[in-house]
Formats: structure tokens, C-alpha cells, sequence
């Protein structure tokens, strides 16, 4: 009992970590079919922005808002810039551009911040572990629960209960239409875009702590968003915090019952998923 | 500032420099070309820290003799593989045939050397290899008079490290852990066969895949009744997070962990790790905190060089520099003679002569090192943490471990 317990907690954990990535990434996915393989780039830069804040001020929280503001604004730029230009209408063009914008990243921080691995150190009030009976759980993994479903009810009530979320859902479900009625496409799709970085930029903090931050990072991550998102469904909030963390528990189950086969069991859920439903769990299209 | 004449004098001066420098380095050059060493090496990839040590400890060396040996000036060039054994040969090739290079030090894993490994021994070179420990380079198979290794082989220290923790400490019930990769596995194994073989018990083998970022799961199942110790083959990024998962989740208090060889919690990495790597215990052949004239020396000038302590892979470059520079005396700059150089390599490399950081350089009849076993346990002090020795196990040699050289 106690040992589904903790896994189900580490599982959740996880599951929330990879959320705040998945629902940028399945939001661009959604609105604007762009394939975005940048995304994991946008967490380790995130990531190693926090840790480099976090070493000057001593102040968890600071390195958060450093993390997100900057890849927020990262995001803009590059949707700015990169995507919304003609040569990048297509999808080929954008994985392209996306996967060099990867690599470019990828480099940039080995040179900003070297080979060495970092981790960013956990918030004072927030050290320590919990022991429930025979479950033990470190503080800050039960705070970043906390933090994914904050972030989780932001979106939603953003979503379900603003004009704006409106018409990011209008976006989504019908681009030319919505323009017919005159939104303006272009902003919202840029908005969007940043507001997807900007949650990988804080995922980057947040898992800074126990993910840590080290080359390559950034495409181990991205592979298993885009794993989430397959498995959620293109575009949809709910299935990103279904598919991730249904991902987490799979991940914390597998490896504790069949360590060796843990990756396998990741990408076998993923091809049973896409055998019954190919459009994801929540998937329209 | 200079006057009209004053700038005139200058300007003849450095003509006059210019020229000599000149007609000085075409004589040379004219004479003697220089004797060239590629160093091939993972300068990018997941494990650049190793690369960059072993790199830099090879210049330290070569600096430290002015870059000229036996007459010859020695230029280095570098290559990087990536940690890609695909790359590796391909880099190995130019370094071969374009660079027509004297000597190949490299590569970092065991991968890349068992990729390079034909083609390197077929060629006209020597090769030093000061990262790669997988046992099988240096076995009675493999073995080759032009192939050295500067670092240990998997078993060196892992095996010793086994017996030594039924020696000295109570625990006879260990749960073992390691990267599921070649490294990973050759040490674990290593570990198992020393510990078992001074009558210990493995209650179970847990092995993650490289690159996991949440121990959680597998942390759960390293948590066996009746364990006494687990022991870790981790290392890298992977060593960190696991080293401060272990913490969070409240085994280390229960559940002692140590590592089979210092990989666990190498220096460079303790910064990172912080407390939770507090008082763990694990095995080296080079702590670089060593108490000795020979290495405080050392450890100073490369600090004030590099702006960081050397680590075990600097000493690894650094031997292998060593060696090389031995080798290119001992045959007065004549180089060209490999068969002959690498006699001459292997005799002054077991002369007793060259001092390295580690202490006294040693060979075997296979080319393998001959190292110094360390235990050591991690130690604030001056609120740094550092691998202090807690013992010494004495000298290892690969025929005193186990599998083929096992004599039972």
C-alpha cells in the first residue's frame, strides 16, 4: 500500500512538471499548428536563466518570474521573427527551423554555462521532507503539485471563463473564421505562442531543483511532451493534464516494476492510445 | 611616450625580431618538423567535464616542458568526437591521415575506443588512452604494445572496493545500483565480484537507464528489507540527482550509501550535490586534495592556470602527456620508430622515473597502469566539500582483480 502510494505521489509529481510543458506545446500544436521542437530549448534556457538568478539572489521565487519573463519574451521574439514569416508556413520548414533553433540554444548554453550539470538549489522553506507512516515525501515535491494545479486553474478559468480564452478557443476550432469576425488571428496566435514558453520557461525552474539542468536535457524533455501530447490530443488543455499525468504514473510505475523496460513502457502506452483513439484522448481532429 | 628616433629604434628592433623569428623557426622547422599529438577527445556531449580535464591536463604537461621534447617542438591538436563513436573514427582518420599525427590521446568512453580501436592499431601511432576503462582494451586479447591507458580499468578500483567495505565496515547485505550502460554494468560487476567473493551478499541489482531525471521510482525499489548499504555506480548529471534524491527521500539516514568507485561524487560534481553527499564513501586513484609536496605543487599551479582544481581526468591527460614526452626523450625527438618508441614508452613509464600528480608511474606487461587505491569520504572543509583519504588499500594492478586474471 504504502509503496503505490509514494509512486502514485512521485508519479503525480512528474505528471505535473511534464503538464506545464505539454500545455504550451499542445496549445501551439493546437492553435497554430506549428511543431514546435524549440519547446524543450525554451525549459533548459528557463531553467539555466533561473539557477544563474537564483545563484545571485539567493531568492527561489525571483528565479521563477526571471525564468518565465524571459522565455516568455524569448517566445515572442521567435514567433515574431522566425515563424510567422512566409518561409516558415510549412510544417517541414518549421521543424527545420525549430530543430536548428534546438541545436543553436543547445550550444549557447554549453558556452553561457558550461558542460557541468547544475541544479538549482530548492527554497529554504521549502527543504525537508514529510513522513506519513511509511511514505516519505520531500516538501518540495508536494509544493510542485501545488504549483501545477494553480497553474492548471489559471488556464482553465482563463479558457473557460475570459472573452480571451474564448477566442483562444475560437482559434482554435476555426482560425478563418474567427478572423472573419474580426479577431486578430496574428496577435492571439503570437500571444499564445509566448504564454506556451513562457510555462516551459517556468517548468525549467520548477524541475531545476530535482529534473536539474545539463546538456541534452532539453530534447530528453521535449521528446516526452510530445509524448503528452500525443497521447492528450493536439490542442487540448485537459488532454495534457490527463496525457501528462498519465505519462508520470506509467513513468513512476514502470521504472519501479519493470526498471528495465521503462522507456518501453512509456512508448507503449503511447502506441496503444494512438491504436484506439488516433487522435489522442481528447483530440477533435 | 617615444620620440621620432625612439620610434625609429623600435621599428628596426622589431624587424630585426621579426626576421629572426623568422629564418630561426624555418631552420628549425627545415631540420626537425614538429612531433604532433591529436588529441581526440569529447569536448561537446554529456560528459565534456572529463574531456576538458584530460585536455588541459595534457597541455599542463606539455607546457611544463615548453612544448619540445628530445629536440623536437610538440604541437598538439584537438579533435572532438562528440562522444560519438561513429565520430571518433572519423576523427581519428583526419587526425591519422591529414594530420599524419605521432601520437592519438583519446578518447573519453569505451565506446568510442572499442569503435577506433582497429584502425588505431593499425596505423603508424601511439596511442595513450587516459578516460575509457573498459576492461576488455587492456586484457590478454587486446592488449597491444602501442596502446597504454593512464586511467584504471573498470575493475581497479570497483573490485578492491568490495573487498575493502567487508574489511572495514559491517555491512554484508548490499543493494547494488548502476547506469544501465557499459560503464555502468563493467563496475557494478566489478564491485559484486570482489564483495562476493570476500563472502558478502547482493540482495538485488537495480539498473536505470542513463539520462533518468526522476530516481523516485527505482528509489522505492532499492529500499530492500534486511539491505545494510546500497551501493552506487552513478555518475555525471545522473550522479547528482540520485546522490540528492537518495537525501529527500529519507533513505540515507536508514540506508548507508557509498559509491564502488569515486565516479558517484567526483569533486567537480560535490558543489552541485551539496549536503546530501555529506560523509559518502567511495574509492579513487587520485583524490585531488591529496596531501603530498608533489600534488600541492601541482594542484596550485594548475588552479591558478585553469581557474579550477584539477580533477582525476586532468591527471589522467596529464600522465598521458608525460609518458608521451618520456618516450619522445628517451628516443632523442627519433619518433618515427613506433615499435621502438613504444618500448621505450613502456620502459620509462615503469622506470620509477615519472612522477605524476598521483604519485610514482607504474605500468604492466599489458600497458595498463599500475594505481594507488584510495578510499576516500566526502568532507566539508572550509565549508567546501571534498573527497578526503580515510585509507589507503595500497597499489592495484588489473591482474590483481578478477575475471580473466581471476587465478581460482
Amino acid at each position: 500500500m504504502a509503496f503505490v502510494l509514494t509512486q502514485t505521489i512521485n508519479g503525480v509529481v512528474f505528471g505535473m512538471l511534464l503538464f506545464l510543458l505539454a500545455a504550451g506545446l499542445t496549445l501551439m500544436l493546437g492553435t497554430m499548428r506549428i511543431v514546435n521542437l524549440a519547446h524543450g530549448s525554451f525549459y533548459l534556457l528557463g531553467g539555466y536563466v533561473g539557477y544563474s538568478v537564483a545563484q545571485y539572489t539567493h531568492n527561489f521565487f525571483l528565479a521563477c518570474l526571471a525564468g518565465l519573463l524571459s522565455i516568455g519574451i524569448l517566445g515572442l521574439i521567435t514567433y515574431k521573427a522566425v515563424l510567422e514569416k512566409g518561409f516558415a508556413k510549412e510544417t517541414l520548414a518549421q521543424v527545420l527551423l525549430t530543430f536548428g533553433m534546438l541545436l543553436i540554444i543547445g550550444d549557447v548554453c554549453r558556452w553561457v554555462w558550461g558542460g557541468n550539470p547544475l541544479a538549482i538549489p530548492k527554497p529554504e522553506m521549502l527543504q525537508g521532507t514529510i513522513y506519513l507512516g511509511s511514505i516519505v515525501v520531500p516538501v518540495y515535491r508536494l509544493a510542485v503539485i501545488v504549483i501545477g494545479a494553480v497553474i492548471l486553474l489559471f488556464l482553465w478559468w482563463f479558457q473557460e471563463k475570459t472573452k480571451y480564452g474564448a477566442i483562444v478557443r475560437a482559434g482554435v476550432d476555426d482560425a478563418e473564421m474567427a478572423q472573419g469576425i474580426g479577431i486578430n488571428i496574428s496577435l492571439v496566435k503570437a500571444l499564445v505562442f509566448s504564454m506556451g514558453a513562457l510555462l516551459a520557461g517556468l517548468a525549467g525552474v520548477v524541475g531545476g531543483p530535482f529534473v536539474g539542468l545539463s546538456v541534452g536535457l532539453d530534447i530528453e524533455i521535449l521528446l516526452l511532451a510530445i509524448v503528452v501530447v500525443i497521447i492528450g490530443g493536439m490542442g487540448s488543455l485537459r488532454g495534457a493534464l490527463v496525457g501528462a499525468l498519465l505519462i508520470g504514473l506509467i513513468d513512476s510505475f514502470g521504472k519501479s516494476l519493470l526498471p528495465e523496460l521503462s522507456i518501453f513502457t512509456l512508448f507503449a502506452a503511447m502506441v496503444v492510445v494512438l491504436a484506439i483513439r488516433p487522435s489522442g484522448l481528447f483530440g477533435t481532429k | 611616450m617615444v620620440g621620432k628616433k625612439g620610434k625609429r629604434l623600435v621599428i628596426c628592433l622589431g624587424v630585426l625580431v621579426g626576421l629572426l623569428v623568422v629564418t630561426g623557426s624555418a631552420l628549425f622547422a627545415a631540420e626537425k618538423p614538429p612531433i604532433k599529438v591529436g588529441l581526440l577527445l569529447s569536448y561537446t556531449g554529456i560528459a565534456p567535464l572529463q574531456a576538458k580535464g584530460s585536455s588541459d591536463g595534457a597541455e599542463f604537461a606539455f607546457d611544463e616542458v615548453g612544448r619540445k621534447a628530445g629536440g623536437r617542438a610538440i604541437q598538439v591538436i584537438k579533435e572532438d568526437s562528440e562522444l560519438n563513436p561513429t565520430v571518433a573514427l572519423t576523427k581519428v582518420r583526419r587526425l591519422v591521415e591529414e594530420q599524419k599525427v605521432n601520437f592519438i590521446v583519446g578518447p573519453v568512453s569505451s565506446a568510442e575506443a572499442l569503435a577506433i580501436y582497429d584502425y588505431v592499431l593499425k596505423s603508424n601511432v601511439i596511442w595513450i588512452i587516459p578516460c575509457a576503462f573498459t576492461r576488455e582494451l587492456t586484457s590478454p586479447e587486446k592488449a597491444n604494445e602501442k596502446m597504454f591507458r593512464t586511467t584504471e580499468t573498470s575493475d581497479q578500483g570497483n573490485y578492491p572496493m568490495g573487498k575493502w567495505i567487508m574489511k572495514n565496515t559491517n555491512w554484508r547485505n548490499v543493494v547494488v545500483t548502476g547506469q544501465d550502460y557499459k560503464a555502468g554494468h563493467d563496475s557494478v560487476d566489478a564491485f559484486k565480484a570482489g564483495f562476493t567473493e570476500a563472502g558478502g551478499k547482493i540482495l538485488k541489482e537495480v539498473f536505470p537507464k542513463m539520462g533518468t531525471m526522476d530516481f523516485a521510482p527505482f528509489l522505492s525499489t532499492i529500499d530492500v528489507k534486511g539491505a545494510d548499504a546500497v551501493m552506487a555506480w552513478t555518475t555525471g548529471t545522473d550522479g547528482i540527482r540520485f546522490v540528492q534524491q537518495y537525501e529527500e527521500f529519507g533513505l540515507k539516514k536508514r540506508l548507508p550509501l557509498f559509491g564502488g568507485q569515486v565516479a558517484l561524487v567526483d569533486d567537480p560534481y560535490l558543489s552541485q550535490m551539496g549536503d546530501a553527499a555529506l560523509g559518502i564513501i567511495s574509492q579513487s586513484h587520485y583524490p585531488p586534495t591529496m596531501d603530498t609536496p608533489r600534488n600541492r605543487a601541482f594542484a596550485k599551479a594548475y588552479t591558478s592556470k585553469y581557474g579550477e582544481m584539477p580533477s582525476r581526468y586532468s591527471e589522467y591527460g596529464y600522465t598521458a602527456a608525460k609518458m608521451i614526452v618520456g618516450g619522445i626523450e628517451a628516443m632523442k625527438g627519433n619518433v618515427e620508430d613506433v615499435s621502438r618508441l613504444a618500448k621505450e614508452i613502456k620502459r620509462v613509464s615503469s622506470s620509477g622515473k615519472i612522477e605524476t600528480p598521483a604519485g610514482t608511474l607504474a605500468v604492466d606487461q599489458y600497458n595498463q597502469r599500475i594505481i594507488d587505491v584510495y578510499i576516500v569520504k566526502v568532507e566539508k572543509k572550509d565549508g567546501k566539500l571534498v573527497n578526503s583519504v580515510i585509507d589507503k588499500v595500497g597499489k592495484v594492478s588489473q591482474a590483481d582483480t578478477w575475471k580473466w586474471w581471476n587465478k581460482q
